[in-house]
């Protein structure tokens, strides 16, 4: 047996309730033994070989944060780009400061330009019209002439390229002059258009080591957040076996300070239909399970399965209940409604636990209909049915989520960058001020966690925090402050409340003996500096399974 | 620039779910003899071809005797779409069944501007039997609108089901929520999609069910695009499918229209005429003709070789 490591700390907060705060933590081979004091720790100091370690004696110590949903090989793909973006990104392997001005970004794309061989294909992420100005072909023509240029819109559905880039692609220009979303002229890209352009660029971003660089630079990310547990919310998201290869080389392996759950589609196509036999459903339960073979130490499968309602939020896709949008379009489905309970049915019963991407308060609707129909056909306690996102909904349905014994992972950033320009433009204020309902969330009672859906919001669980407490959006607007969640609400979001979504609370989230021995390292309490400094407060780094990875 | 390469027609057949999509396809696969036809679909399991047709079967591809091929879409329409078109020699047309909750309308996006298509038409097939009721689903009732609302052709399966006076209800309640001409799914067939080669005559199209008329002009002039486009828009909704060559100052176009979607192109093949097909109790031929007669009161002698 090894011997005893006690961690002290300026303060440590360890989110359970019967004991809040300690100044000690002794820990051995990755397991919590015993929290405390120097002095209530003694019975176990005075039996065991021990070290004292006092470098987090100026710190603050939390469980390991606990990001329930984002998209690691999705990140891959944008985290290769180059940024220069109107928001502040800190990646861990460049300093980029906010590109908010016309002549910041021209800088930027000229810098970026002249940065590799012409033979390099350049991809620039983060370009808004709002900041930047129009971007068009014959501005990066300008740029340069050799070297193809992509230059990403920041909500990642639409694109600007050169004529090198034309090349680059062999683009057959007689059928792109043809495509309603192509505007060969301009270099633009966009919706269906851009799968044309990505037919070229998928394969150049999967190149392996390509795709292996992306995979390590999100490893920085998640690990410069604070996190020590996330899931990988949607598996596989490209080729399975190739996809999983590259996961084990880039966070499977001992040297990752951080551990991957793994959320597989319950299907890639429509899914069950109605009148599908048994055969179908035992195959369908067996597909899901069978992904537990690769189990490992980092990497693991568990008794998640994903499914999906209504369309993405970004995309003004979701499914409202009425009235629609302001425009009249009409959100959509993912999965057809009867295909989506015909599928739910079979996974309810087989008892797993269901993750529902819903982001309209319709989607929402369906996910609940669907749940309450099952529980009076088939009645499961504990069940930990989670509605994903949950963009809109009514107060209502939070209230029958409750009733359901249902539980809810809200992404916060949808109010933060969409509250204003929705209520504006797209679904009406009153609507688009209360998305991601979690203020009456908490006060029925129903546990609930932050996630970041990274790529789509930065994976900075106390930026998320931040959002959830102040409801202050983008434009600095407060919006619905009877939606804002308690300081205490917002913290068991990102640790135990998470681990209980992940079914994982025996283990992680909070500091306790017998959990792993995983910290948050924080150079303030979030209980000091209280809900307005929560996105200042910096990540020191992080200890996993008793192993310090300082930042 | 590379030379603009030939493009295969591409048909969205789109619809909610039940609303038979599939048998449609089925029968549209089994049924093609001098038509190569490639489809695309979402799941195999719906795909039920007799065996004695199959030739080879794969994973995710079916090859039949009659030389079409069925691949289910995984990944996505694109990537599906290209390896379909890898397939030598080329395929004659290419059916992309659009999945029950896909607007018709972003699927067709795929016959616009994807590398070597064009789009030949939306059918969205409508189970006439339910689709009232399923217009007023709390969850799909507007989608299934909206899935009509894009269709150039409207495909009614299971009419048999209903009495001739529920039948007239239907195409009442359909012309209030659709401007596209509307047929019998049975009647619905790849040469009537596709061909009308043979512009005076409709003797080889399976029109069994449904009695239908035609209209059809030797030669057919207009004195610009313009003129040409305000002719075809007059022409009554009901017209099911018009094919045939326009003579513009000396110049051939070739104009195709499957329901409500026409389009005028350019051309270097030999024919002249047009001819119009519509269901018979829908309008009538003297209205058709009125209009088609506006491509054929300009009296310049027909041309006597064609470039
Ligand atoms: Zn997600």
């Amino acid at each position: 047996m090894s011997e005893l490591v006690v961690y002290t700390a300026r303060q440590i907060r360890t989110m359970e309730p019967s004991m809040p705060v300690a100044e000690a933590i002794a820990v051995r081979d990755g397991q919590i033994v015993g929290v405390g004091n120097l002095e209530s720790l003694k019975p176990w100091l005075e039996q065991e070989r021990h070290t004292i370690d006092d470098r987090f004696s100026g710190d603050v110590l939390m469980p390991g944060f606990i990001d329930p949903h984002l998209h690691p090989s999705m990140a891959a793909r944008l985290l290769t780009m180059e940024f220069a973006t109107a928001v502040e990104w800190d990646l861990p392997w460049a300093e980029i400061g906010a590109v908010s001005t016309r002549t910041d970004f021209l800088d930027a794309l000229n810098k970026f330009a002249a940065d590799g061989p012409d033979d390099e294909p350049l991809f620039i992420y983060g370009h808004h019209p709002r900041w930047h100005g129009d971007v068009d072909r014959e501005l990066l023509n300008s740029i340069n002439r050799q070297r193809p240029i992509v230059v990403w819109h920041r909500g990642y559905h639409s694109i600007i390229v050169n004529d090198a880039c034309y090349q680059w692609m062999g683009l057959d220009m007689d059928s792109a002059r043809r495509h309603p979303q192509i505007d060969l002229e301009r270099g633009a890209f966009f919706e269906n258009g851009l799968f044309v352009a990505n037919r070229h660029f998928v394969p150049h971003s999967l190149e392996p080591s390509r795709f292996r660089l992306g995979l390590e630079r999100a490893r920085d990310v998640i690990h410069a957040g604070g996190h020590t547990t996330i899931c990988d919310a949607a598996f596989p998201m490209y080729d399975l076996e190739l996809e999983w290869a590259a996961l084990e080389e880039t966070i499977g392996g001992s040297e990752v300070p951080f551990r991957t759950e793994f959320m597989p589609y319950a299907v890639n196509t429509e899914g069950m239909a109605p009148g599908d036999d048994d055969q179908q459903r035992v195959d369908l339960v067996q597909q899901i399970q069978s992904h537990r073979e690769r189990n490992g130490h980092r990497l693991t499968f568990g008794n998640h399965v994903k499914m999906l309602a209504d369309g993405g939020f970004f995309a003004e896709l979701m499914r409202l209940n009425p009235p629609g949008y302001l425009d009249g379009h009409d959100g959509e489905w993912i999965t057809p409604p009867e295909q989506f309970e015909a599928t739910a049915r079979v996974l309810w019963n087989a008892g797993f636990q269901i993750h529902v991407h819903c982001t309209g308060d319709e989607g929402v609707e369906l996910a609940l209909a669907t749940l309450e129909k099952l529980q009076w056909e088939r009645p499961r306690f504990d069940h930990r049915f989670t509605f994903e996102h949950f963009g809109l909904s009514d107060a209502q349905q939070v209230r029958r989520i409750g009733r359901q014994g249902g539980v809810v992972s809200g992404q916060v950033y949808y109010l933060y960058e969409l509250s204003d320009v929705f209520g504006r433009t797209s679904i009406g204020h009153e609507r688009a001020s209360q998305m991601t309902r979690l203020g009456t969330v908490e006060r029925e009672g129903i546990p609930f966690a932050l996630h970041s859906d990274f790529t789509m919001a930065p994976a900075k669980p106390l930026h998320n925090a931040w959002i959830a407490t102040n409801r202050i959006n983008e434009s600095g607007e407060l919006v619905a402050p009877n939606e804002r969640v308690s300081l205490d609400a917002a913290m068991r979001a990102i640790t135990i409340d998470a681990a209980f979504i992940l079914n994982k609370e025996a283990e992680i989230g909070s500091l306790r003996w017998g959990k792993k021995a995983d910290f948050t390292v924080l150079n303030e309490d979030p209980w000091d500096v209280g809900i307005e400094g929560l996105r200042d407060i910096s990540i020191k780094g992080t200890v996993f399974e008793g192993t310090p990875y300082l930042l | 620039m590379r030379p603009a390469r030939p493009r295969i027609p591409v048909t969205v057949i789109g619809g909610y779910l039940g609303a038979g999509k599939t048998s449609l396809i089925n029968r549209l696969l089994t049924e093609s003899s001098s038509e190569r036809l490639g489809v695309l679909v979402n799941d195999f399991g719906e795909i039920n071809i007799d065996d004695a047709l199959i030739a080879e079967r794969g994973v995710n591809t079916i090859s039949l005797s009659n030389g079409c091929v069925c691949c289910t879409i995984r990944d996505s329409i694109g990537s599906a779409l290209d390896e379909i078109l890898k397939i030598r020699p080329l395929l004659d047309h290419v059916i992309i069944e659009a999945s029950g909750v896909a607007h018709p309308a972003k699927v067709a996006l795929y016959g616009q501007g994807w590398p070597g298509c064009s789009l030949n038409a939306v059918v969205v097939a409508v189970d006439a039997s339910t689709i009232r009721t399923q217009s007023n689903d709390r969850f799909v009732g507007s989608l299934c609108l909206e899935q009509i609302r894009q269709a150039d052709l409207l495909a009614l399966t299971h009419l048999d089901l209903l009495a001739d006076s529920q039948t007239e209800l239907l195409f009442d309640w359909l012309n209030q929520h659709s401007n596209s001409a509307t047929l019998d799914a049975r009647a619905l067939s790849i040469p009537f999609l596709l061909g009308l080669e043979n512009t005076s005559s409709f003797d080889d199209l399976p029109l069994k069910t449904n009695n239908f008329l035609t209209s059809h002009i030797a030669y057919a002039f207009a004195n610009s695009k313009d003129h040409l486009w305000s002719i075809l828009d007059d022409l009554p909704i009901q017209i099911l499918r018009l094919k045939g060559f326009v003579n513009i100052d000396g110049s051939k176009y070739l104009i195709q229209r499957v329901g409500s979607r026409s389009s005028v192109e350019a051309t270097d093949l030999n024919g002249d005429g047009l001819v119009a097909i519509w269901p018979a109790d829908s309008c009538d031929s003297q209205q058709v003709t009125e209009v088609l007669e506006q491509l054929h009161s300009r009296c310049d002698p027909p041309p006597t070789s064609v470039v």
